[in-house]
């Protein structure tokens, strides 16, 4: 694996970190957290910095130091988080997204600095810092390593004689802890000792990091080896020279401390237990004894600790002080949950599990095949056939299960469009989430960001009133928008409603007039004037805001939607709401469907779209106009449209008293497929014709049958688009 | 004078640095170093300054550093390293 493949696999765990972040952020808000919310939004943007330090982000790790130190301080305890201060942590967690984005795309880093500014301002009042130096004591070895970033760079740079008399302190006591590392170690402490090999640096290899993240699992360096340093005149200062001892907590796995190492060749590590040294090395020949760090010629000391005089020295330094052993279950509590959270994931690479995929489907086309052959020979009913098709069915939908994902990866990026909105437009806005964990295909989650997206400022933007507006008509001055995903009847339908102003039919059908897109005397249900929005060019806004685009969006939408075999459909009452719902399939690779005959030829009809299928009896078809006719489907009439003419095949029966009639659940409501015979009813693999031929309008696809044949999938909703006979929008330019 | 750090001390960094300061020991000056600006400091920074220590006081000169910034103390503890005056 190369650097650049660990790197995107460290993006991902960013973008995971920041979803969960965000998702944190909410309960903090709703104020129904803990400390381990905290610590777990401590933890994302700690292994943000780590590996931002790792792949050198400078500025992306620069910057979560500081929002790190805040969170450290707010974990710990020594700051009490109040609204103002979860207000901050959240708009620090906006320009940390950004600056990932920045890192992730090679970007410019977001100006920074007035965060900056306020993160450690936040982080070094007076009264936290109070707070900070008597809570110390009490803090993890963690927290303690993090206090010693506490900011205040000026007052120290500024101040020289306040930190040597610091240093005076400190220094003597930590040399003197340095001269017996048993002691410092615990009798039970894990003594490791670590040696980078001499061209540990090369290929920016920084094993400072290696020691910070042993500090991290609770460990305490004890003393830097410097014997084999050369002189000044002869070093070469691109090679690593230095060793180090570090004490680690008993109770951290040697499983995790030998992690930290994992990635390192052939450095000599030691690891042993107390008194019983059980020593293993990856090079002997090299490995400094643990008793290498007291016979060190040049005794070290830790120099120039805890810089800030806030923090007042003493109790915040207490890495060299001689009391190890408390603060150790903390780091384990802390430290322990990530590790099993790890084992139980897996990452796979996306064409490995596609390919698994299309295999599936192969199967599934081979299992139908082979049941055909079987049942020419009279064989169907074998068992073994019915146990074949249940494990090929459970197979496919345990490995579409695998690329499930749930809508909060999409979802957990909408708090910060309307926060974002929110400044931009000065409205007040509450976001009500429900049915974050329904799961969908990844390509629909992927591919549904943008059009959402869209909905979402559209929401806001020209959805909402402003408070003043909202007060006026007696609505709270805080607008909700609600977002829900939801599982309805095999497909996925993510609503995205607002309570506020609703369309406004009358200055849409205005305005549909005066951009040409309808002739004045159209006549339009309320339904049809609503769906006026999605059309080309049409933008209400009374100025192009820089919010919802400039009118090139909700077409746009409508279009994306299509495209992933959705539907998008429009509820407003004017003065109350609008409510915009886009309904999906769950996956794009697989459809259940109803093979049927249109003359020689076979189709399939997507079974989600089926309401019932009725072998019309006399006078159930009525004629109208010259060449419609509409099925009386128990009092209610429903439009007749025969496949064979909608597609223009030769053949294929027309009279509705000799066929099969359909009834299928379609854009503009129910219609009746025309079909000369039901052949059978199976699942059936999509393959695309966009991919393989070109688009077809009134095909979604075509897929291979079980004797081989091709049969092409029917896309109702086109198909029912064209011969719709009720008075539609009338186009100026059809006019 | 103090000879000052530049912000960014990673290992591309410890070559000039070590001329730098291998020529102030040679010219049997007094090595006061100011690290307020250090933004970033690895190890490979952090073994010339060890050597230039080392090389002051092998020469009877002094050696100090008169300010460091959060991040070069942060590495200097973690690597505890010893800087102090001599």
């Amino acid at each position: 694996m190369d650097l650049d493949a660990i790197q995107q696999i460290f993006f991902q765990e960013c973008e995971e970190g920041l979803a969960g972040m965000e998702g944190a952020f909410a309960a903090l808000r709703a104020e129904n957290y803990d400390a381990e919310t905290i610590n777990g939004i401590f933890r994302a943007v700690h292994s943000i910095k780590g590996g931002a330090g790792a792949f050198g982000h400078e500025r992306l790790q620069a910057y979560t130091h500081q929002y790190e130190t805040l969170l450290d301080l707010l974990r710990s305890g020594a700051l009490t988080l109040t609204p103002a201060l979860t207000n901050l942590i959240v708009a620090a967690f906006d320009m940390l997204a950004d600056h990932v984005a920045a890192a992730r795309d090679s970007g410019e880093a977001p100006d920074d600095a007035v965060m900056l500014a306020r993160l450690i301002a936040a982080a070094s009042g007076d009264e936290a810092a109070e707070i900070a130096a008597s809570a110390a004591p009490a803090a993890s070895p963690v927290a303690e390593d993090e206090i010693s970033f506490t900011p205040a760079p000026i007052s120290l740079g500024d101040d020289f004689d306040d930190l040597m008399a610091m240093l005076g302190d400190v220094a003597p006591a930590a040399e003197s802890n340095a001269d017996d590392a048993s002691t410092v170690a615990g009798p039970q402490d894990w003594l490791v000792t670590f040696k980078p090999t001499p061209n540990a640096l090369d290929n920016g290899g920084e094993p400072l990091l290696l020691l910070r993240e042993l500090v991290r699992m609770g460990g305490r360096v004890l003393s830097c080896d410097v014997s084999a340093l050369p002189p000044l005149a002869s070093i070469d200062p691109e090679v690593s020279y230095l060793a180090w001892s570090i004490a680690v907590p008993a109770n951290v796995d040697e499983d995790d401390i030998r992690s930290v190492f994992e990635f390192t060749d052939g450095c000599a590590v030691t690891l042993s237990r107390g008194a019983a040294a059980e020593t293993t090395t990856d090079e002997l020949e090299t490995a400094v004894a643990p008793s290498a760090a007291t016979a060190a010629p040049a005794p070290v000391a830790i120099a120039a600790p805890t810089p800030s005089p806030a923090a007042t020295a003493a109790p915040v330094v207490a890495p060299s002080a001689p009391k190890p052993a408390p603060p150790a279950p903390v780091v384990a509590s802390v430290v322990a949950p990530a590790p099993t959270a790890v084992a139980q994931t897996i990452r796979v690479d996306l064409d490995k599990l596609d390919r698994l995929v299309n295999l599936v489907g192969e199967l599934v086309i081979t299992q139908a095949m082979l049941a055909q052959r079987l049942s020419e020979n009279n064989m169907a009913g074998i068992s073994e056939l019915t146990d074949l098709d249940h494990l090929t069915r459970e197979l496919q939908e345990s490995t579409m299960a695998i690329r499930a994902q749930p809508m909060k990866t999409v979802f957990s990026r909408v708090p910060r469009i309307i926060r974002e909105l929110e400044g931009e437009t000065g409205k007040r806005v509450r976001l009500d989430i429900e049915g974050e964990m329904t799961e969908v295909d990844k390509t629909v989650v992927e591919r549904i960001g943008e059009p959402l997206t869209h909905l979402i400022r559209n929401a806001v933007d020209h959805g909402l009133e402003t408070p003043e507006e909202r007060v006026a008509a007696g609505k709270p001055a805080e607008g909700v928008v609600t977002l829900s995903a939801a599982h309805h009847s095999g497909r996925i339908v993510i609503t995205v409603s607002d309570d506020g102003r609703g369309i406004d039919r009358a200055r849409v059908r205005a305005k549909a007039i005066e951009r040409g897109i309808i002739l004045p005397d159209a006549v339009l249900s309320d339904e049809e004037v609503d769906n006026l929005i999605f059309a080309p060019g049409f933008s209400t806004a009374a100025t192009v805001s820089n919010i919802s685009g400039r009118g090139v969006g909700m077409d746009v939408v409508r279009k994306n939607v299509q495209a992933l075999g959705g539907r998008i459909g429009i509820q407003s009452k004017f003065g109350s709401g609008s409510s915009f719902s886009l309904s999906l399939p769950l996956t794009l690779a697989v459809v259940d469907g109803m093979i049927v005959t249109v003359g020689d030829q076979t189709f399939v009809i997507p079974l989600s779209h089926i309401v019932e299928s009725l072998r019309p009896t006399d006078g159930a078809v009525t004629a109208i106009g010259v060449d419609g006719a509409v099925l009386d489907v128990r009092g209610s009439y429903v439009p007749i449209y025969p496949v064979a003419e909608q597609l223009g095949l030769g053949g294929g029966e027309r009279d509705p008293a000799n066929a099969v009639l359909i009834v299928v659940e379609a854009d503009h409501g129910q219609a009746a497929l025309l079909v000369d015979s039901i052949q059978d009813q199976r699942q059936v693999v999509v393959k695309s014709l966009e991919a393989n031929y070109q688009a077809i309008d009134g095909l979604a696809g075509a897929t291979i049958l079980g004797d081989g044949r091709v049969a092409l999938i029917i896309d109702v909703d086109a198909l029912t688009a064209h011969r719709v006979r009720t008075p539609r929008p009338v186009l100026a330019h059809a006019a | 004078m103090a000879y000052v750090l530049p912000p960014r001390l990673d290992t591309a960094a410890a070559p000039p640095l070590r001329v730098a300061l291998k020529k102030l020991v040679e010219q049997a000056q007094s090595l006061t170093i100011d690290g307020s600006a250090v933004e970033q400091i690895g190890q490979a920074c952090l073994q010339v300054l060890i050597a230039a220590r080392a090389a002051a006081v092998a020469e009877g000169q002094s050696f100090a550093l008169t300010a460091v910034s959060i991040p070069f103390a942060d590495a200097a503890a973690l690597a505890a390293v010893d800087l102090s005056a001599a």
